[in-house]
This record gives C-alpha cells, structure tokens and sequence, in this order.
C-alpha cells in the first residue's frame, strides 16, 4: 500500500494505492471509497490496474483506518461508526471548508498544517496563513481584548460605538442592583456566553433577575455574568473584513407549529434535524432542547415542554439565534461606518458583529439600537446559506483580502528530470540572480545554497516540506521518475520542466510552460 | 481596632483628587487632598509632647526627605521647629509611597481660603496605593499626635502588596518606560498589562511581550510542538528528531527504535516547559515522563535529547536582540551536606527574596521538587556526593529559583540567524526561541546544537534583570519595532482655554483642520465629535472627552475646549499638546469656586494648557490681554501674540526678538515672523466676523488662524477654510447665531458672563434697531456681583428685557436668581419693561412673537440644543417667513 500525495500516474487526486494479494481488487476499491464517502470524506476517484486498487482518499488517517476496516473488517474492534466520528474530528468543518474551495477557485494552492482548521494558501514567500476566519494578520490582542467583554464595551463606548449600558456583577443581590441602575428590562448573561446559551433578555422583576443570575452563573465555565440594557429589535450578525461590512444577517425568532398529537419536546426534536444545528463551533446554530431559556420562554405562553400545542398554532422556541436573512444591502451608510469603527477599535481584521437594532436600514442611535460583542473568527455558514435573501459570497471576500485579484500565491517550481549537477546549476544561477531559491536534490534540501537538510531529497516529500519555507520566492526540485511513481507530485503544477518530461509532470504543466533542456531557458521562466 | 468616634472626625478629607494629567501644581501626576484638620489646626508638631519623636521611630528613613531646608534631616529639622499637619501629612504620604517600592518625591502643602483647610499635594504613579498611602499617612499622623501605636511595618506590607498588584509587571513596564524616554505617550486599557502606546490614528497596543501584530494563528502555531518542527525543519533550523505518539509503550517504542536514547518526552501543546521531562534512557522513565506530559496536552510527544545548557534567545521585529543562558534551580554536593541544606544555603544569597520583583528567587523544595528528585534518586534529606549536580527544578523560570546569565554578546552570528528564522516560520514579531547548544559560540550545526521550542509573549524579566551579566534594553526593541524613528506616535493636539470664544475658536480651527482631510477629533460644552460623528453630546470639556478622542482610531488630529473646571478635578486630558490658545481671561463667570477667587487665579489654572506646549509646538496668546500674555513666559515652545492692532506693544516687541504674531492692517490678516510679513486674507472674506465688525470674532479668528498657521497648514487651505465658516446654526450653535425673522434680527448666543455681555451688547451696535429686546437667565452659581452686574448691563442696553428661571438652578432656591438679577436691571438706564415667565419655552415663543420691522432680540441660549431646538421649531412654523442668516 503506499500514499500518492499528489498529481500521480493514476491521476491528478491524492490516491492510494493498494496492492491486493487476494481477493478482487475491484470490490475492495469500491468498498474503499464508499467507506470513505459514509464517514464524510469528499471523494469520487477510484480505479483498478491489474490486482491493484487506486482510490481517492481526502484525509491520510482516514484511509489507513478506512483500508483496514476494508481488508480486515472490524478485527480491532473498530467500526464504520467510530471512522465517522474521527472523520468529525479531522475533516475540515465547515468554514474552513468553504474558505479552502474558495482558494482552489481562485487557483491558490491550498494545504492543511495541522489536524485542526489550519490551511497554508499559496506557496513559499506567497503563502497565508488562514485558520477558519483567522488570517494571519489576526491580532491576537484583537481577539482577546473582543472576549473581554466589558472591556471591549468601554473600549468601543469611548469611540462612540453605541453600546448597552450595565456591568459585570458578581451575585445575585448585586445583579439587581445592577439592574436597577439601568431601569427598564434588563439582559443577564454569562459574560462567556456561546450561541446564546444561557442569555436572558428583556427582564425585569427581581424574581426573574436572580433566578437568571443563577442560571447564567452556571453556565459557563467561567462564573462571571453581565447585565446590561435591553435593546429591543432582532439580532443582527454583521460581518466585518478589513473595514468593511461583508455581509450582515438579522437573527428571526423560532417557532415550532403544532400538529395536536406531538409534544414541544417532539416538535423540538424535529427542529435538531437541521445540519446546521450542532455543539460545535463550526455549526452556525445551535441545537433547541429544554434548557432554561427555553423554558422561561415557554412559561411564559402558558406552555411546558410536554404541553401539545393544538394543530396549527405557532410556539416561539427561541428569541434568536436563527440568524438566516440578509440584510447586507439595507445597511445604512452611518451604520457601515459604525460597524468598521466597531472592528477597527477591538483591533480585528475579520470580525463578526452582534448588533440589536429594530432595523439596520436606519441609524443605530436612531433607534437605541447598540453593539453587543465583536467577535473573532466569526461563522460563515449564516451568509453563505442564509435562510431567506441572497447568498454572500464570505469566503471569496476573505480569500480577496489575502491574495487580491490577479495573485494566485504562486512561485515558479522547476521540476528538473535532467539529474542532480542541472538542479544545482540552476538554483545556483537563480540564487545568483538575487531570487531565494529552494533546491531539493539527491545532494540535501538547500535554500539560497546553504545545506539544511543532508541526504538523499529528490522526494516529492521534501519537495512539499520545503513549499511551506516563508522566504523561498523559487524552488527547484529535482523530480526522478521514482518520486512521481512512488509519491505522486509534491505540487500540482509547475513550470518549466527541465530535462526529459515525465507523462505525469507534462500534464502538471502550466498553460505558459516550458519544456527545456536548456539552464538559461529555465531560469528565464523562473524568473518571469 | 476601636477609634473613638470623636477623635476620627477631627481630621478629615473634604475631597481627594488625582490629578491625572499636567495640572496647577505639576506637570506629572499628584494626588490633590483637601483636609480640614479640625481640632489640629492650631496643633505645630513641636507643641506635642513625644510627637516628633513617634514620627521619627516609626518612619526613620525621612530623614532623606530634605524639604525646604535643602539637606539631608531637613523634615526632621522642620518637625522640631514646629511645622503644621497638612505638612507632615504630605511627607508620610511620600514615604509610604517609597517604602512601598514606588519612588515619587514632588509634595506640597498650602493653605485655601478657609481657616484650617489645606491642600495636600503629592505625586504619584499608581492611584490605588496613593490613595491608600493617605489613608495611612492620617492614621499615623493621628496615632502619634495622640500616643497610640501603630504597626507601621504590617501597613508597609500592605501598601507594598496593593503596589505589587496593581501596577505594571515588569516586561509591561520596560515597553512603557522605553516609550516614554522616546516621548511616545502611553495609558493603560485595564488593570492588568494591555496599554496603548501613541494617540488617536497613530496608536498600538500591546500586553507585556506582545503587540497588536502578535498574530493569533502564529500564536496557537507556537503552541504545537509538531507544527513547529515541521516548519522549523523546512525552514532550515536544526531540531531535534522527535514524532507524535500515542501511548507509554508508543513512546517506549519511538524512543528506542526511531529516536534513540536518551529522548526528551513533552506536550505536544503547552509552553515555558510545563510537563517536560528531559534525558530520559530507561522505559520506566520514559512511562512516567509519558503520564506527566500527558496530564498537559492530549498529544505527546517523544524527541531526541540534545545535550547541553538551555539558552532562551530573544528575537524582536527580525532581529536578535537579547540571549541569557538558562539554568534550572540546582545544588551542587558536597558530600557532607542534605539536599535541603543545600538549598538553605543558596537561599541565604540576598538576591534570593520572597516576591516577583527581584533578580533571583529563593528556591522552595515543595511536592514537585521532591517529584525531581525522586527521579534523580533523591530525597530532600539525602547527601549528595561531592560534585554532584542535583537538581531542584527541571525548567529554568526565574519564578522557581533558576538563574538567567546574559550571553547576548557571545552568540554566533549563525546561531542567531537561525534563532530569526525561526521566529519569521513560526510568524512571530516578538518570539522567545529555546536553544539547546553546548557551546553557544559556535554554530548549531556543528555541535549537534537544537531549537527545541519557539514561544509568544515570553517573559522580558531574564533580559531586563538577568542574574548575571548585562542587562538588556528590550522595551526599547519592541518600542522601536511599534514605532520606526521619527514617529512618536503623537497626533497634533490643540487645546484651546479663555474665559470667552473657546468653543468659537475650537470648532473654526477643527473647521480649518479638516480642510486638510484629516479625521478630527473634537471636544468642546457642546459635546465629542469625530469629524461630523457627534459621539457624546453633554458638556465635555473636561480630560476624560479628551482621552476619549485620543482613544480614537480614526483620529489624526484633535481639538480640545479645554476648560477650568476639568483642569482643577483630574489635571489635562493629555501630556502635552501641540498648540494651545489662551483667549482671553476676564471676570468670567464661575468665579468664587473651588477657591479660584480672581482672574489671576484663573490665569494660573488656565496656564496649565501653555505649560503643556511642546518644545517645537506653540503658545497662541492674546497680545491684548495681560494676564494671557504673561503667560508667554511659561511655554517651552514657540509663542504667537494675536491682536487686533499691529502696535500693540507686547506683540511689537514679540516681534522684535523675532517672534510670531498675527494682526490686522488695513481690513488684512498679516502674518508675522520677526520683521517678514505676509498678508493672508482679508477680514470681511471671514464671514464670522460680520465684515470685522465684531471685534471679539476677529480676536477668535485671528487665534485660529495663527495656530493653523504654526500646524503647517499650508496657506490655501487656511484661507480657503476661513472664507467658509460662518456663524450660522450649523456651525457654531448658540454663538452668536444671526437670524432674520418679520424685518428685525435675532441673535442667538450662549454668553452668560459679564465679559461675553459686554462685548456681545457692544456687537449688536452693528445691526441696525428701533427696539432691544433681551431673553435672559442665570444658572445659580455664579457670584452675587456677577449677576447684578449683568442685569445692570442688560438695564443700559435693552428696552426690554425677559428673564426666566433656568433649569440649572444649580443649589439656589428657586427665584433667588431672578431676584438678584433684577436687582441689577433696576440699575438700568434704559430697560422700560422686566417681564419675568417661568417656562422657558413660552419664554422663548413670547420673545420671538414679538419680534417686528427694525427689532433686535438677544436670545441668551442657556441650553444650546434645546434652544437652538425651539428656535427651529418655532421658524419651520412660520411658513410664510425664510430662514435666512444675514451672512
């Protein structure tokens, strides 16, 4: 069995290969790939040649597990079921994987560096960091000071960002001093409060206040609760990129419809079936069940969770959280500036802004409508699939900051098939030429001529090690032909093809490439 | 402790202020307390028996405090002579500012106008311990006047501990230091360690070693260990084998088949060496090592050990700026002595002392030092042979008793490439690279050298106080990277003070500002605007307005109404400005509170502004006014004089000695520099100054666009911004607004004082009128005088005046104000009428009702917005009539 990490003879997908000693190699590649399609791997490519089985795989782990599950069924006491939760774990979620689409649209090279959301775009001194809405210009002040929430309010109330008046309280008495001091309703939440987990908005009656406190108190992990200022008016999840509004969605309540026969719990239960609603962070929404608010909401109608609403009748489940229609295009100009102000003082690059307005269409001030919280790395997924009103294309914004019209994140990549002495001259005359230059050979992993890896390097391994150097702006990797059959390519195109021309490096070849014998030749394109 | 009742009241606070910017006294912070001493007031300190001696016992170290008297003792000197408490209370204050670890030496005490009520004076550098040290400073000063005891240490203690706690650590502290040896200007954000450095569109923020460009992604990179190597080893940068593992008998495994003994076994996430255990060669070892890392992070892993010392290498914005050597807490054999007595004797090294803020620690032997030496075969009672290197600690935290030797200036140059390189892969601006190398003279390469860990925000301490060998400037590295020469990340300030036409003045040269296309941040009683944006709309003249502007992102240029009342409670909302405009100083009103009784001492707190010029900023100062134009003397800057005539003296003589002025000659604005003139623009293109006939605009215009001038705003502009400010609602509310209504004129304005009066009864002149007509109010604190002087002044000039009862009565009860003021209107030569209407509103309808042909109605406008409001109001209702300002 061995891994094709790249374009490879088979074909221009990571595959892998497997050598089936008995048994049909057909059905096990079959097998392969559907195994790998039920635990949520994005694959389609399968093959056989002769007793061998090529298959597409998305994630290395999982085709080793995937294979074994395969071949050997579940000796190890593994099952199908625990490849698709390692496949939760591992895959990409959901942003990052729109944001990695967006990249490979745009033609930018994309890869994974760690099992997390962490994706290196374009190559060498072109590359960015990207880890879910994370860029690497990300401040990480930026993000810390929008988690301090109080801190983040006055930060943003002295720039004049309008903001909810109140505090951070520290027991239930003062809570309802707290309170107090606000008059009118009040909002109490824990001050680490996730997807609205534990918010209770729009009370007012000391009773309500205290048992609120205890509720939010314990939510989070961490004990401290804010009260402020009721704004009334839906929430609004504004997203910001590099100062300015990307997309902005309003959150509309939730309702379940009764039928007469099922329960809220039942009606509650159907609503879960929505992917978008799950534990995780990637999930834009999260899942409705009978936690507190939700119980309060529906004391209030005169309902419990086993209460069967008559056939018809509409319940609300949830104040927000259902943020699905957009509204980018309503936004008003002094509001825009507002929300790039709001991003600019916390100091984040990409920011997602709750706001509460009755509508975004008219000044915030206007209408008493203020700034929760200024988020780092903000969901996508509500501007990309929102419920009602146009999609809004998030992740190609984001990518457009990084790598702006017409940069793809590319250098050039010489593949050198004419042997060691060639790819050192040319590296040689590039670095010459003042271009910081890679060189993987049979002689060691070289940058701008010092030595930094020993050893036998013409791999496409090493290759693709070597595309993650931040200062390389050239590479030429000295590409034999075992490496392509062995490895697959550590690149998915290249241009200049330096020696005789492999089938496989041919078809990796750019549109403006060449094929050349001559050092001169090659080092014009590199150059270029 | 029991205090009997009547011996606490006796001496006591009226108010504590901090002072937090430049203020009357200093240019620094102070602490101003206002204490009635009671009882005490006739109280010297030699008239105590065993009074000074108490003193003198438990505060023995004042007798540094020189005082008047110029020499060491000199306090002590002045307590025997017999000196009054408000004195002493400043001197104890000092002192426990000091003892507590906090050096501030400025004091004053001085009497106010009231018998037994001083001002207490000191400076400060932390507000919670200075006020705290107060507090104690009274206990003590009453514990000895009235021979009870007090345990000083125990309050020293204290006051050490609050210091500790809420001021900057010390990475924090050496950025902020480094900033401010550069003039770059700094305030903290919270209580902890995040500051902003710079104002306004030039501002950074950081938090001890971190900044605003620390990225986040490159942060969370730092903490995996895997990623680090794998990008280290792409890059170049020599590091030691290792891979993930999943169990002890994977570790076991990879240790012996892949990696090879002796291996290092560590978290794969987690930093400053937490769960690391190094040159393991046995299973067991290598089993425990595994459950320790594994109790920090899910992922573990194995790599090869690398002998040698531990070395932390500092790279800064590309740059190696410091190294220090690393050496956990150890004890060396002597194979006589126990391992705690070892440690006994190392700790008797006074460099080792409780607490964070010293070179050393004192090194502790509690369960995780048993944990080592268990390991190594220890216990703390064993002896260990001659020779024999015990260790206590397995990382080298200064915090646990290691010790930091500075190496920086032996480092090889190749190694501290590396050291770069590692810093730019990982994509860290300010990184802590750890080097594992026998001999740091020499290339990694060569000695089988390793980078072993690439850490964020790491600890400055190592390199600012390294227990052995040079200390590093690193907050001057971080500062220079946030802030390349030349940018001291200042903004232009221009504050603007006077007792007349500060908010004219300020929002004309916002106006001319602007003209530059720079986002201007404003304050003034109108309220806080950043450019148009109106962000706060309540009086915000006062110092917290202002650092809210200079909070601002979006601000690259700030103006700032700057009045008495916020100078005298919290001190300037800045360090210094750029340019500051005194306009004038006059019996104003307000006189008669918080013991400012005459215009000089009006002029000594309004000076403040001068004072906190820059060298190479501007004083702009009314040549005419000579209380303003004495301040000249206080400005280390430049100075311009403002007059409307050229041959005013002060301005001739200005410019004989070469100075700057600006004047009108002929119907132009002359720009003067020594004896070189240039004319700028002609008066009657100034809108505001009705064709230079309203003197006191002129005067205002003429501050302005002297200012603009000493900004470097390029002339056109200057003139181009001048030709377009009027004085209609828009621009200026409630100053001197000119409306037509049914062929008479209404003026609206927010005058209030006798001088604002005077000079506004003096412009009307310039409208023609049959009939005068005055709305007017006082809001209740102002002087008795002042108020019968105005009704006197509205008496001469009006033929009819309405007064009615303002909604700032301000502690007066309700009609007293009126009474008064009629008092003086019945002085009056001129008034026929005095009607008196009690709703302000009506007020206003009824006096703009009977405006006709050839009227002239002064509307006083007490609150600008609401009656700018009903004046709107009242002309959209009449329909028929246009709105149209006379300009």
């Amino acid at each position: 069995m061995r891994l094709l990490r790249g374009p490879n003879v088979w074909a221009r997908v990571p595959v892998l290969e497997v050598s089936v000693a008995y048994g049909s190699a057909a059905l096990i590649a079959a097998e392969l790939l559907r195994v790998q399609q039920d635990a949520g791997c994005r694959v389609s490519f399968s093959r056989t040649s002769g007793s061998k089985a090529i298959v597409e795989f998305e994630d290395e782990e999982i085709a080793r597990r995937a294979l074994s599950l395969v071949l050997y069924g579940s000796r190890d006491g593994a099952t199908e079921a625990d490849l698709r939760e390692c496949a939760d774990d591992v895959l990409l979620g959901p942003n990052t994987r729109a944001l990695y689409d967006a990249a490979r649209r745009r033609g930018i090279p994309v890869r994974r560096l760690d099992r997390g959301s962490l994706l290196q775009l374009g190559y060498g001194i072109r590359q960015h960091r990207l880890c879910g809405a994370f860029t690497e210009q990300t401040s990480s002040l930026g993000e810390t000071i929008g988690w301090d929430k109080p801190l983040a309010k006055e930060i943003l109330r002295a720039v004049g960002v309008p903001v909810p008046e109140g505090r951070r309280v520290t027991d239930a008495e003062d809570a309802w001093t707290a309170a107090s001091e606000v008059g009118g309703t009040v909002v109490v939440k824990p001050e680490a409060a996730n997807h609205g987990r534990s918010v209770f908005i729009g009370i007012s009656s000391r009773a309500d206040i205290v048992a609120a406190f205890e509720s939010a108190s314990t939510a989070a992990e961490n004990p401290s609760v804010l009260v402020e200022r009721f704004i009334p008016g839906a929430e609004h999840r504004v997203l910001v990129v590099d100062g300015k509004v990307a997309a902005a969605a309003r959150g509309d309540a939730l309702y379940v419809t009764g039928d007469g026969i099922r329960t809220i719990a039942q009606l509650m239960d159907e609503v879960n079936l929505d992917p978008r609603r799950g534990e995780s962070a990637e999930c834009p929404l999260s899942p409705v069940g009978p936690d507190e608010v939700t119980l309060a909401i529906l004391s209030g109608q005169g309902l419990a969770v086993h209460s069967v609403p008559p056939s018809g009748t509409q319940v609300l489940i949830q104040r927000n959280g259902n943020l699905s229609t957009d509204v980018t295009d309503r936004i008003h100009p002094g509001n825009h500036e507002i929300f790039a102000l709001a991003a600019q003082t916390i100091g984040l690059d990409i920011a997602g802004i709750d706001v509460v307005a009755e509508d975004l269409a008219r000044p915030l001030q206007e209408q008493g409508g203020a700034i929760l919280e200024v988020n780092s790395m903000p969901g996508l997924m509500m501007h990309l699939h929102p419920e009602h009103g146009v999609r809004r294309p998030v992740d190609d914004i984001i990518v457009a900051k990084l790598f702006p019209e017409g940069s793809d994140g590319r250098i050039p990549i010489i593949a050198v098939t004419a042997g060691t002495a060639v790819a050192q001259a040319l590296a040689a005359a590039l670095t010459q030429a003042g271009v910081c230059t890679g060189l993987t050979c049979t002689a060691g992993v070289f940058v701008n001529g010092r030595l930094v890896r020993s050893g036998n390097h013409a791999t496409s391994r090493s290759a693709y090690d070597l595309l993650l150097h931040p200062q390389i702006e050239a590479m030429v990797a000295e590409t034999p032909e075992s490496a392509i059959v062995e490895e697959g390519l550590a690149f998915d195109r290249c241009d200049a093809i330096l020696g005789p021309p492999h089938r496989v490096l041919l078809e990796s070849l750019t549109p403006a490439g060449v094929v050349t014998d001559s050092v001169e030749r090659a080092l014009a394109i590199a150059r270029r | 402790m029991f205090h009997p009742r009547i011996r606490d009241q006796d001496m006591e606070f009226r108010k504590v202020l901090a002072l937090r910017g430049p203020n009357v006294w200093a240019h620094s912070p102070v602490i101003e307390a206002w204490v009635d001493l009671g009882r005490w007031k006739n109280s010297p300190s030699d008239s105590i028996p065993g009074f000074n001696e108490r003193l003198m016992t438990w505060l023995p170290s004042m007798v540094e405090h020189r005082c008047s008297i110029g020499e060491r003792g000199g306090f002590f000197e002045r307590l025997r002579t017999g000196t009054y408490f408000a004195h002493i209370l400043e001197h104890i204050a000092l002192e426990l500012q000091t003892l507590a670890g906090v050096d501030v030496g400025y004091g004053r005490a001085r009497e106010t106008s009231e018998e037994g009520v001083y001002k207490v004076v000191f400076k400060y550098k932390d507000e919670t311990l200075a006020r705290e040290a107060l507090k104690v400073s009274r206990e003590v000063v009453l514990a000895a006047a009235e021979n009870r005891t007090i345990d000083i240490q125990a309050e020293v203690k204290r006051l050490r501990e609050i210091a500790e706690d809420s001021m900057l650590g010390p990475s924090t502290r050496s950025i902020v230091d480094a900033a401010k040896a550069r003039r770059i200007p700094s305030s903290r954000l919270d209580k902890y360690s995040l500051v902003q450095l710079g104002h306004g569109s030039k501002q950074r923020r950081i938090r001890a070693a971190e900044t605003d460009q620390t990225g986040a992604i490159a942060q969370s990179i730092a903490q995996d260990k895997d990623l680090t190597r794998k990008l280290l080893q792409s890059a170049g940068v020599p590091t030691p084998v290792g891979f993930p593992v999943a169990s002890a008998a994977d570790a076991w495994e990879t240790a012996t088949d892949w990696v090879g003994l002796p291996v290092v076994v560590k978290p794969q996430d987690g930093n400053q060496g937490k769960g690391v255990t190094t040159n393991l060669t046995t299973q067991e070892a290598v089993f425990k090592a595994y459950e320790a890392a594994r109790a920090i992070s899910e992922s573990v892993i194995v790599e090869k050990y690398a002998p040698g010392d531990d070395y932390r290498l500092l790279v800064i914005g590309g740059r190696l700026i410091a190294a220090s050597r690393r050496d956990p807490a150890h004890v060396i054999g002597d194979g006589e002595h126990t391992v705690r007595e070892l440690v006994a004797v190392k700790n008797l090294d006074p460099r080792r002392s409780e607490g964070h803020s010293n070179v050393l620690s004192k090194i502790v032997i509690d369960t995780i030092a048993e944990q080592i030496l268990t390991f190594q075969g220890f216990t703390p009672d064993s002896v260990p042979a001659k020779g024999v290197k015990v260790l206590i600690r397995r990382n080298a935290n200064l915090s646990t008793g290691g010790t930091a030797t500075d190496v920086t200036d032996i480092i090889h140059p190749e190694v501290a490439a590396r050291a770069i390189e590692a810093a730019k892969v990982v994509g860290l601006d300010i990184a802590g690279i750890d080097v594992i190398a026998t001999d740091i003279t020499k290339p990694l390469e060569e000695q089988g050298g390793v980078i072993v860990e690439v850490n964020a925000a790491p600890g400055l301490r190592m390199h600012l106080a390294p227990s052995e060998g040079k200390p590093r400037n690193v907050g001057e590295a971080i500062t220079d990277m946030l802030f390349p020469p030349g940018n001291n990340g200042r903004i232009p300030i221009a504050a603007v003070t006077g007792t007349n036409g500060k908010t004219t003045v300020t929002r004309f040269l916002t106006h001319v500002l602007r003209g530059t296309g720079k986002t201007v941040g404003m304050t003034c009683t109108d309220g806080i605007y950043i450019n148009d944006r109106r962000i706060d709309s309540d009086d915000c003249s006062g110092p917290v307005s202002a650092g809210m502007v200079l909070m601002n992102p979006e601000v690259d240029a700030a103006v700032f109404e700057t009045a008495r009342g916020g100078i005298l409670r919290a001190g300037l909302g800045f360090d210094e400005c750029q340019i500051a405009i005194v306009t004038n100083i006059e019996e104003g009103d307000h006189l008669g509170l918080q013991d400012i009784h005459t215009p000089a001492d009006l002029a000594r707190v309004k000076r403040c502004i001068v004072e906190a010029v820059s060298r190479d900023g501007t004083a702009v100062l009314n040549a005419a006014d000579p209380l303003v134009a004495a301040m000249a003397a206080h400005c280390v800057g430049r100075v311009l004089f403002f007059a409307c005539e050229e041959d005013n003296e002060v301005l001739v003589s200005h410019r004989a000695n070469g100075g700057r002025a600006i004047f009108v000659r002929n119907g132009t604005v002359v720009l003067a520099e020594g004896f070189d003139e240039k004319a700028l623009i002609k008066v009657d293109r100034i809108p505001m100054t009705m064709n230079g006939q309203i003197r006191f605009e002129v005067e205002n215009a003429l501050a302005v666009l002297g200012a603009a001038w000493c900004m470097d705003i390029d002339v056109d502009t200057i003139v181009r911004q001048a030709a377009c400010f009027g004085s209609d609602e828009s621009k200026v509310p409630g100053r001197f607004n000119v409306i037509s209504l049914r062929g008479g004129t209404v003026i609206v304005d927010y005058g209030h004082n006798v001088p604002a009066l005077r000079a506004m009864i003096q412009a009307m002149d310039v409208f023609p009128h049959r009939r005068r007509t005055a709305l007017y109010t006082m809001a209740g604190d102002r002087r008795d005088d002042d108020i019968e002087r105005i009704g006197e002044l509205l008496g001469d000039a009006f033929d009819s005046v309405v007064i009615y009862e303002t909604v700032t009565a301000r502690g007066r009860k309700p009609g007293e104000t009126g009474g008064v003021l009629r008092q003086g209107l019945e002085k009056g030569r001129r008034v026929g009428s005095v009607v008196e209407i009690e709703d302000p509103k009506k007020a206003t309808s009824f006096v703009l009702d009977q405006v006709g042909p050839g009227d002239l109605l002064l509307l006083q406008a007490d609150a600008i917005d609401t009656t700018m409001e009903w004046v709107a109001e009242y002309m959209s209702g009449l329909r028929a009539l246009e709105l149209a300002a006379v300009s």
